[in-house]
């Protein structure tokens, strides 16, 4: 049984739960902010036309509790990123333990604190 | 939401396995039975659900003035838009319950001869409460935050009791207010060694019909430190900027 922190502490309202994108992507920035993480990458869209996201992630803390740190992406990365869209279109979303998944160097880079991923071979 | 509030209710209510392992009666055998009087540790968990989709008008029997109240506190809410109303999105202090479902951070319990310290990662809150035997206060003097609180052992359940608030706080996330005539009963039972769950009773004649209630359900998280995590103005406006702004224009 997993009981999933679903939401961050302002709600989701923003964001289409029903909605699902998968995508590979290259990271631009992790800022490692208060309250929430943000992750930026460009990643093309279905015309091949290169668009810039940001995504909301939880708190440092609880990121760090989940095996990240700040240094964990960095800009360049390549990543496949599965994530929930804004509901107005804006190019921003919401990754969350449960339905989202960040992939880098072919591993799935955990979203729970409860269990930790190891970092990825470098500090 | 559904899922969340599901698991919570399966957390708390786990039937209790009795006449296994030799453990005392009242008390479950798996994993390790709970020590008694003794709730010390970093707690991780969730009291109702985390976040701003959580209406309690079905539940929460809001009198007029709550109602109204209720109703301008979620207005950007039923915009589908986020929740600025929130006093916690401005740093307020969050207040009780409300302290514990500000956001995905644990709490710690800390406990000396005549006193209870619980303090909290979110926001860097903490609390004091009296386990002297002294009462609340009749007369609560200015309103605070937090209240004032006195604590009790009932058996072995830690009853705390606070009072004396502003009413500037929110009860949840969903925005449900109260009056400064809010009085909050907290009742703490270690189920067993890992798992501490929490029934909150809201009493405010001034905002509800009747008292009304909560729960909640935390895991002991041994090897876990208590982090900072101040809320910041500076860092709100950013987050409003890059997130807020953006995904709530039509």
């Amino acid at each position: 049984m997993v009981c999933s922190p679903l939401l961050a502490h302002h709600g989701t309202p923003a964001y289409d739960l029903t909605k699902i994108i998968s995508t590979k992507a290259t990271v631009t920035s992790l800022e490692w902010n208060n309250p929430h993480c943000l992750l930026h990458f460009d990643a093309k869209d279905e015309k091949s036309a290169l668009r810039h996201w940001t995504l909301e992630m939880y708190n440092p803390l609880y990121m760090t509790r989940a095996g990240w740190s700040k240094d964990t992406l960095r800009p360049g990365d390549e990543i496949e990123v599965t994530f929930h869209p804004s509901k107005n279109g804006a190019s921003n979303g919401i990754v969350r333990i449960g339905d989202s998944k960040i992939v880098y160097r072919g591993q799935a880079l955990s979203l729970d604190e409860d269990a930790p991923f190891l970092p990825a071979g470098r500090k | 939401m559904q899922f969340a509030a599901s698991c919570l209710t399966l957390a708390v209510f786990l039937p209790a396995v009795h006449g296994q392992n030799d453990a005392p009666a009242g008390k479950t055998a798996n994993p390790v039975a709970a020590p008694a009087h003794d709730f010390e540790g970093v707690w991780n968990g969730r009291l109702g659900t985390v976040g701003g989709t959580n209406i309690n008008k079905d539940t929460a029997p809001m009198l007029p003035w709550a109602r109204a109240k209720f109703d301008y506190n979620t207005v950007e809410l039923k915009k589908g838009g986020s929740l600025t109303r929130d006093p916690t999105f401005h740093c307020d202090p969050t207040g009780v319950p409300r302290v514990y479902a500000t956001g995905l951070h644990p709490f710690e319990i800390v406990q000396t001869r005549n006193r209870i310290f619980l303090f909290y990662e979110s926001n860097h809150i903490w609390r004091t409460v009296w386990m002297d035997g002294r009462q609340l206060p009749k007369d609560p003097g200015e309103p605070l935050w937090m209240g004032t609180s006195v604590g009790r052992w009932e058996g072995d359940d830690l009853v705390i009791e606070t009072a004396g608030f502003n009413d500037k706080t929110w009860i949840d996330a969903a925005g449900s207010p109260h009056s400064d005539a809010l009085h909050v009963v907290e009742r703490f039972r270690r189920v067993d060694h890992d798992n501490l769950q929490l029934e909150v009773t809201i009493e405010d004649p001034k905002a509800y019909a009747r008292p009304w209630k909560m729960m909640g359900a935390f895991k002991l998280k041994p090897s876990w430190e208590i982090g900072e995590a101040f809320c910041v103005a500076e860092d709100q406006k950013d987050f409003e900027k890059s997130i807020l702004n953006p995904t709530r224009r039509p």
